[in-house]
């Protein structure tokens, strides 16, 4: 969580900066963990 | 005027003297009286002025150090007013600009949250990794159990079916023989020891027979013929003992005794001739 934080801090820095490449590196990798946790949460999830 | 002054002057005076001498006495004397008084008003005024200006000085010194702790008075009062003021502002810009920060970065995050949920629903995420997980779990089972296309018809299927009923009663079979022989082998080793024991034991006494089959009866047949010898050697070594120790028990309550009187030898004991002794001696001496 304190890393995905310091991930979308980083991309409103860029934004600021207006630095789009950078922010948009920032934002991709926040939606990519977050997807990637919720496929983790229902891989745990029993078949049966 | 003039007759003030000449009134001043004594009447012998004004006997003797002429009126031009006396107008003439009188104007020196107002000459001279007018400068005393210009002198005196001269002196006075410079005195007047001295002492202004120290007067002025001293107020201008009192009236300086005042508004200088006026000055200092008000300079501490700002500077404290404004210090209040700078602290409030650090802590508006810390204190609040970091709550706002935390605020939009969860907003941010929460408006993410809901936008991946819309566009990529949790239901389809589970169903997704379900299947690929039964997929999985699929592959492994036909591994294991060497399911191909050819074994997935009907007709085959039955024969796996009956072959496996027939393993589970065979199995089943086997065990209740294996449990029947164990039961037999224990009843065989049983009388094999007790047979054993007995042929061993049928020319003995009843005390020694007793120990024995207390001791070996509830022994394998291999574990008495191996220790058998052994443990009747144990028992009469013990009977020794016992009997041994009945017969001093009885030697020492006799009431007659019948021992000799022992005769005292008194014997002479010699010193040993030891060298480092007789030189210790004679250096005493």
């Amino acid at each position: 969580m304190g890393k995905e934080k310091l991930k979308i801090t980083k991309f409103i820095e860029h934004v600021s900066d207006k630095n789009y490449a950078k922010a948009h590196k920032y934002l991709k990798s926040v939606i990519e963990d977050k997807i990637t946790k919720k496929i983790s949460n229902a891989t745990e999830k029993p078949l049966f | 005027m003039k007759k003030e002054k000449a009134n001043s002057l004594p009447e012998q005076a004004e006997q003797v003297m002429t009126e031009e001498s006396v107008e003439a006495i009188e104007t020196a004397i107002e000459e001279k009286i007018q400068l005393s008084v210009e002198a005196a008003l001269t002196n006075q005024d410079e005195l007047y002025a001295d002492k202004l200006q120290e007067l002025v000085s001293a107020i201008d010194k009192d009236h300086t150090s005042k508004l200088n702790r006026v000055v200092e008075a008000v300079d501490v009062n700002n500077a404290n007013k404004l210090i209040k003021v700078v602290k409030k502002y650090e802590n508006e810009l810390t204190g609040s600009a970091s709550q706002f920060k935390t605020t939009l970065v969860e907003s941010i995050s929460n408006y993410l949250e809901e936008y991946i949920e819309e566009s990529v629903p949790t239901e389809a995420i589970e169903e997704a990794t379900q299947n690929s997980t039964a997929r999985e779990v699929l592959f492994n089972l036909r591994k294991v159990l060497a399911v191909d296309s050819s074994l997935m018809s009907e007709s085959v299927k039955e024969a796996v079916v009956d072959g496996k009923t027939q393993i589970d009663e065979l199995t089943a079979k086997v065990n209740k023989v294996e449990k029947e022989n164990t039961l037999l082998k224990e009843a065989y080793n049983k009388q094999s020891a007790t047979l054993i024991l007995e042929n061993k034991t049928s020319a003995m006494t009843g005390k020694k027979k007793e120990y024995l089959i207390k001791i070996l009866c509830d022994k394998s047949p291999k574990f008495i013929k191996e220790n058998f010898d052994y443990t009747a050697k144990l028992f009469d070594r013990k009977e020794k003992e016992r009997i041994s120790v009945i017969k001093e028990e009885a030697y020492t309550k006799r009431k007659v005794k019948t021992d000799a009187p022992v005769q005292k030898i008194s014997e002479k004991k010699k010193d040993p001739h030891n060298p480092y002794l007789d030189e210790l001696r004679r250096s005493h001496k």
